[in-house]
Parts: C-alpha cells; sequence; structure tokens
C-alpha cells in the first residue's frame, strides 16, 4: 500500500518552523561578517562569538545526517567547530557564514565513519538489517537507511548540488532563502535542486538496495 | 510546461511549513503519487527533520559542545593556530597599549588645552574611570563577565531585539573598556545604532572611538565605512567626502572601494 503523505503528521510542520527560528537569521548577515573579520583578525571574544552562533547550526546539520542517537554527536559536532574555526580565514564573504559552516559541518559529517559496533547483539542487527533480525522498529531502521543514502549521495554529487541539497532537506531553507544564503541567483539554485534531485532518483533507482526503501511498504 | 514546473517546490514548502491549504495539500499530495523525485526528496527532509528535532537538554548539549570546542581550540594552539596567534598578539599589543596610552594621556592633555571646547575628540577608552576594575577583576561577585554581556548583546541582536543589544554593548563598553570584547562591540554597536536604530550621531562616536584606539586593525576598514555612512546620514558633506577618502587611502581594496569612488564624485 502506497504511503498517505496526506495522514503523515509531520505533515503539520510546525515543529520546522520552531527549529527555523533558532538557525541563523539571514538578515542578520552583516554583523556576523563583522564578528568574522575581528575572529580572523584573531579577537579570541569575536571567534567565541562565531562558535556560539554555529553550534546549534553544526548540531542541527549532524543529528539531520546521522539522527540523533549517535553517541559521538557532540564530538563530531566540536570536530566541525573547529575546521570551521580553523577555515575561517579563508572565508571571504562570498557566500555567507552559514553557507561557508554548512558546507564544512556538512561535508565531514557525510563522510565520517560509521559508529563501531559495541556488542554482539549490535553486529547481528547490523548483520541482519533489514532482514529478519532487526533491534530497532522497522520505521526507524528505514530512516537510518534513507539517511545513509542521502550521506553517500551527497559525497557523489557535484559540491553545488550537494551544498544545495542539505541546506533544503537538513536545514530546511525555502529557495529563497538557499538563494539569499549562497549568494546565489535564484533560477540557479532552482536548476541545482532539480538537477541533484533527478541524480537522486536515477540513483535510488539504480540500486535495489535503495530502491526497496521506497517500495509500496515504504 | 518544462521539467522545473513539474517540482513544485513552493507547495513543497508551504507543506512543510504548515502553511498549505487542504487544497494545497490535496495537489501536492497528487504530485507526490506521480513524481519519484519529489516524494524521495520530500522523505528525505522528513527524516532528517525527525532526526534532527530540537531535544530537552539541547541548551546544555550546545554549552557542552561549545566549551569542547573551545578546549580544542586551547590544543590547537600549541601548533600555532589562531588562538596562539591572537594571545601572543594580544600580549604584545598590551605592551604597546601601554606606551601608547601615555603618549595618547600627554597628546589629549594638550589637545584639550590647545583646541577650542567646541572641538572634542573622542575620549580613549583606557581612560574610562572603571578600567581597573575590568582590566583586574575588581568587579563585585556574581556581575556579568565581559564575555556575559558581549554574548548576551549577539543573543538580543539576533533576535532582533535592537535596543536590547544596544544596552548590553553600552554596559560593555562601561564596565570594561578596552577589553577584547568591548573593541569589537564599538563596532558592532555603530552598525546597530546606524541601521536599526536610526542614531547616526551615537553611531559616529563609536566608530570614532574605534578608530582612536590603538588597537583597531581587526575592524578598521568596516568602521570607516560606518564612519563615513554615518556622516552622510548626518548631512556633513565634507567630512564625509574626506571619510570616504581616507577609507580609499587605507584600504584600496575595499569591498565598499566602487560605491566609495562614485560618492566621491558625487560630493565633489
Amino acid at each position: 500500500m502506497a504511503r498517505d503523505f496526506r495522514k503523515d503528521p509531520r505533515l503539520a510542520g510546525g515543529s520546522a518552523a520552531l527549529r527555523q527560528s533558532a538557525l541563523e537569521d539571514p538578515a542578520d548577515f552583516p554583523r556576523m561578517a563583522l564578528l568574522v573579520r575581528a575572529a580572523q583578525a584573531g579577537n579570541i571574544a569575536a571567534v567565541d562569538a562565531v562558535i556560539a552562533v554555529l553550534t546549534p547550526t553544526v548540531l542541527h546539520v549532524i543529528r539531520a545526517l546521522w539522527g540523533s542517537k549517535r553517541e559521538d554527536l557532540e564530538a563530531m559536532a566540536r570536530d566541525g567547530l573547529v575546521a570551521i574555526v580553523m577555515a575561517l580565514p579563508t572565508w571571504r564573504g562570498d557566500c555567507t557564514l552559514l553557507h561557508f559552516a554548512t558546507r564544512i559541518a556538512a561535508s565531514r559529517a557525510a563522510s565520517a565513519a560509521p559508529p563501531a559496533p559495541r556488542t554482539l547483539w549490535e553486529r547481528l542487527g547490523r548483520f541482519g538489517r533489514g532482514r529478519w533480525i532487526s533491534p530497532t522498529p522497522w520505521e526507524e531502521e528505514l530512516a537510518e537507511r534513507r539517511r545513509a543514502l542521502l550521506r553517500t549521495f551527497f559525497g557523489e554529487l557535484p559540491e553545488a548540488q550537494g551544498e544545495t541539497l542539505v541546506l533544503r532537506l537538513a536545514l530546511g531553507y525555502s529557495l529563497q532563502e538557499i538563494a539569499l544564503i549562497s549568494k546565489t541567483p535564484l533560477a540557479v539554485v532552482r536548476n541545482r535542486l532539480r538537477l541533484a534531485k533527478e541524480a537522486l532518483r536515477a540513483r535510488i533507482e539504480a540500486d535495489p538496495d535503495w530502491d526497496e526503501l521506497w517500495g509500496d511498504d515504504a | 510546461m518544462n521539467t522545473i514546473d513539474l517540482h513544485p517546490e513552493d507547495l513543497f514548502d508551504r507543506s512543510r511549513r504548515g502553511q498549505a491549504s487542504e487544497r494545497d495539500i490535496e495537489r501536492f499530495q497528487l504530485h507526490l503519487e506521480q513524481c519519484r523525485a519529489c516524494r524521495y526528496e520530500y522523505t528525505l527532509a522528513l527524516e532528517c527533520a525527525e532526526g534532527s528535532a530540537v531535544l530537552p537538554g539541547d541548551d546544555l548539549v550546545i554549552s557542552r559542545i561549545r566549551q569542547a570546542t573551545a578546549r580544542s581550540l586551547e590544543r590547537c594552539a600549541e601548533s600555532g593556530a589562531l588562538i596562539e596567534r591572537a594571545r601572543s598578539r594580544t600580549r604584545s599589543r598590551l605592551l604597546l597599549v601601554a606606551v601608547a596610552s601615555v603618549f595618547s594621556l600627554v597628546g589629549l592633555i594638550l589637545t584639550t588645552t590647545i583646541l577650542p571646547p567646541s572641538f572634542r575628540l573622542p575620549r580613549p577608552s583606557f581612560l574610562g574611570r572603571s578600567v581597573a576594575a575590568g582590566m583586574w577583576g575588581a568587579q563585585p561577585k556574581g556581575s556579568p563577565s565581559a564575555g556575559d554581556l558581549f554574548a548576551r548583546a549577539n543573543v538580543a541582536q539576533r533576535d532582533g531585539a535592537a535596543a536590547d543589544a544596544a544596552r548590553f554593548y553600552i554596559e560593555l563598553e562601561r564596565s570594561f573598556p578596552g577589553s577584547s570584547e568591548e573593541l569589537v562591540a564599538r563596532v558592532l554597536l555603530g552598525r546597530l545604532l546606524l541601521d536599526r536604530l536610526d542614531d547616526p550621531r551615537g553611531a559616529l562616536a563609536q566608530f570614532d572611538s574605534y578608530l582612536a584606539s590603538p588597537d583597531h586593525d581587526a575592524l578598521g576598514e568596516e568602521a570607516l565605512i560606518g564612519r563615513a555612512l554615518a556622516l552622510e546620514r548626518l548631512g556633513r558633506h565634507r567630512e564625509e567626502r574626506s571619510a570616504w577618502e581616507m577609507l580609499m587611502g587605507a584600504h584600496p581594496k575595499s569591498s565598499y572601494a566602487e560605491p566609495a569612488r562614485t560618492r566621491i564624485e558625487e560630493l565633489r
């Protein structure tokens, strides 16, 4: 039976708007540019302020790509933030700080190794994933496998398309907001997203393991 | 109809944000049944949203991550990274500031003696009454630190509470003059006064105060731009022109170079 999106409680969508308000305000970019300039010059208070602004975004990106159950999420977020701070001297203001940070955080999160299974039960669960042994509910399992697909796919896409897809899917931005964040014309953003979506469809349909994630039961 | 029209992204956004009407949802549902690419996209967007939902206790998690990041950056300091550069720069600047203070003090006394009283230079921050309290920790226990005030101001500004942000910046300037936070705050407050609080006179004082500081290289370009814009708003066009020329002289590759050139021409 095909999935009925009308009955999906997530269509209510309120949480997306709430999360949105916790992220960087696009209208706040001039202030961020000032802070980054000070951070680039080595002002510790400015570095701290930049970290404070970016931490929720980085955590959000990592959770979007890995879910919230991975135990080393905080360490991943820390490493992502350190990488962003180290890369700050290369930021020239040709994109917004949010775009710059998202690019680094998403790239690191997508290429992170999956956590090693620690117990025999977890190993068995991994071996039997999606077949006959599953320690987690089926929906949760599907969600994790779809996130794995997204991580893999993000690494395969051309950089600009991958970034657009992450801003769209992981951070929930509209096309207009993505255009503003990435300082790119709206038509270009629309085209990148269209190409990414078509590539995603082709990739899924070419791989039976992934295609089954959207089978009649999914 | 082209391929782009086949993917109704606006409907997607409205549905995801809970702003779709019943009719929108029906149209979107119909589209999802026919378009696999959009079905994949929408499903993945929902999975991402669920995975990254804000959880109880996230404030603590974010605080832990910030602390861990600061510790990691401290460790990076050993390899000559950003923080170490900042610290060594701060040490050498302390000496510079001490020397500059003596010269500036003498200069200020001479200036105020010689110049007519209507013309006043911005008062250097190191002459503030509470400088000792700010630098050597003599402030009363429990009062916010410079970092606290700076963070509060930034959060307030981010949340759109411009007046609150200005209040925190001003408190920071009053309580911790000369601190690293206070120096950056002068430019941030200047832009806040100029862009959001319609106070070009106050903004100009902030930019002047920053540029008068001996430790002002980080945001010098932005302060010069802000100064010129504030003078423009005040209608002081001769000074404005000279401010733009100063910017062009000090930062010929500034992102404001082109508008500055145009404005100088207009003011001729």
